[in-house]
């Protein structure tokens, strides 16, 4: 492991060469354990047209733990809160190290297709769009508008 | 979830290197799995419990070696990291990554090895853990022909000579960790390179489906 384990210089890439519609995710020039995400937000969804920032960090005995992955752009979601932490079990307990960075993205996109209000991270979000979804809709709308597309 | 590559370990994305199979017939290098086995006792592929014996008693499937490699790069140095009466062989990519560090003059080199961190420091000859620097041991350099107990914790085994064609030879594989050594029947006769020392403990035909893609370079 000179500096980088094979794996990470392998997935790094592969995202490079073949990467994931929608989701675009290049290493720092500093630092090839952090890379800089972009998201776009998926169709049908209240995201749509957004495209949102991430940050994706591999810690040090990555694969075995999970990399860490935040929001940076702001966003309406109730598996995401105002820190942009996201609530994702395959980022926690339910992770694997055959999950592989364009794994998560994917899933971190399909969390946006179908926001779970039962297992919330921002609870004022969650509450909203479990009693009032057409109306915690229009937030995310407007997030996205605000937030996720003058970039 | 994402099957990487047929041929590779799904946990280090190279060629598998010792491949052990569990029960749920998924394959995956002994290291992998032990690191995968230390945190989570699942398999990384489809969840299945793996049993909590699983790694004194692995399913170890034969090895396919490059003859090349053998001859081009085995022919002069191997690193050994001490044990309990006796030195361990690192595995063949450690092995490589230490010499290629040790070669360019660096004053360390840090391993990933079964999911943790490990430096290899060369001015005081000590491997030691990054997380726990207290953890620590001998390592030495010497021709690749050294006597040592096996490979990164996979006790080598020395069948009797009409045992040689048996289907199931088990390796006998140890903790990695020194604290934790147990006692156990460890056969002191002298293998001398590497590739008897795999040969011995080969068991039986990975189920691999392609032979190519074994062949590819890491």
């Amino acid at each position: 492991m000179a500096a980088l384990p094979r794996r990470i210089i392998k997935e790094t890439q592969r995202l490079m060469q073949e990467p994931v519609p929608g989701i675009s995710a290049v290493p720092s020039e500093s630092n090839a354990r952090y890379f800089h995400v972009i998201v776009t937000g998926p169709e049908d969804s209240p995201f749509e047209g957004g495209l949102f920032k991430l940050e994706l960090f591999l810690p040090e005995d990555y694969p075995m733990s999970a990399p860490k992955v935040r929001f940076i752009t702001k966003i309406y979601h109730p598996n995401i809160d105002r820190l942009g932490r996201i609530c994702l079990d395959i980022l926690k307990d339910k992770w694997s190290p055959a999950l592989q960075i364009r794994t998560v993205l994917l899933s971190i996109q399909a969390l946006l297709s179908a926001p779970n209000p039962d297992d919330p991270l921002a609870n004022d979000v969650a509450e909203l769009w479990k009693v009032n979804e057409s109306e915690a809709i229009r937030n995310a709308k407007d997030w996205t508008r605000r937030y996720a597309m003058d970039n | 979830m994402d099957i990487i590559q047929e041929g590779d370990c799904a946990v280090c994305m190279l060629k598998y290197n010792h491949p052990a199979k569990l029960p749920c017939d998924h394959i995956f290098c002994f290291l992998c799995i032990k690191g995968v086995f230390l945190r989570s006792h699942t398999c990384p592929m489809c969840r299945t419990p793996i049993p909590e014996d699983y790694l004194d008693n692995p399913q170890l499937l034969k090895e396919i070696l490059d003859e090349k490699t053998e001859i081009d790069e085995c022919d002069k140095f191997w690193w050994y990291y001490e044990g309990q009466d006796g030195w361990w062989s690192y595995d063949e990519r450690s092995n490589e990554d230490i010499e290629s560090d040790f070669n360019d003059g660096k004053s360390e080199c840090k391993l990933l090895v079964a999911g943790a961190v490990y430096c290899v420091d060369f001015t005081q000859m000590i491997q030691y853990r990054q997380s726990d620097p207290r953890r620590k041991r001998k390592v030495k350099r010497d021709t690749h022909t050294h006597p040592s107990k096996g490979i990164a914790g996979i006790l080598k085994v020395c069948p009797k000579q009409d045992d040689l064609s048996a289907e199931n030879i088990n390796a006998t594989i140890l903790d990695d960790d020194i604290d934790t050594i147990q006692n156990i029947h460890e056969n002191e006769d002298d293998i001398d390179n590497m590739s008897q020392i795999l040969r011995s403990m080969s068991i039986q035909e990975p189920e691999l489906s392609s032979g190519s893609s074994n062949t590819e370079d890491t």
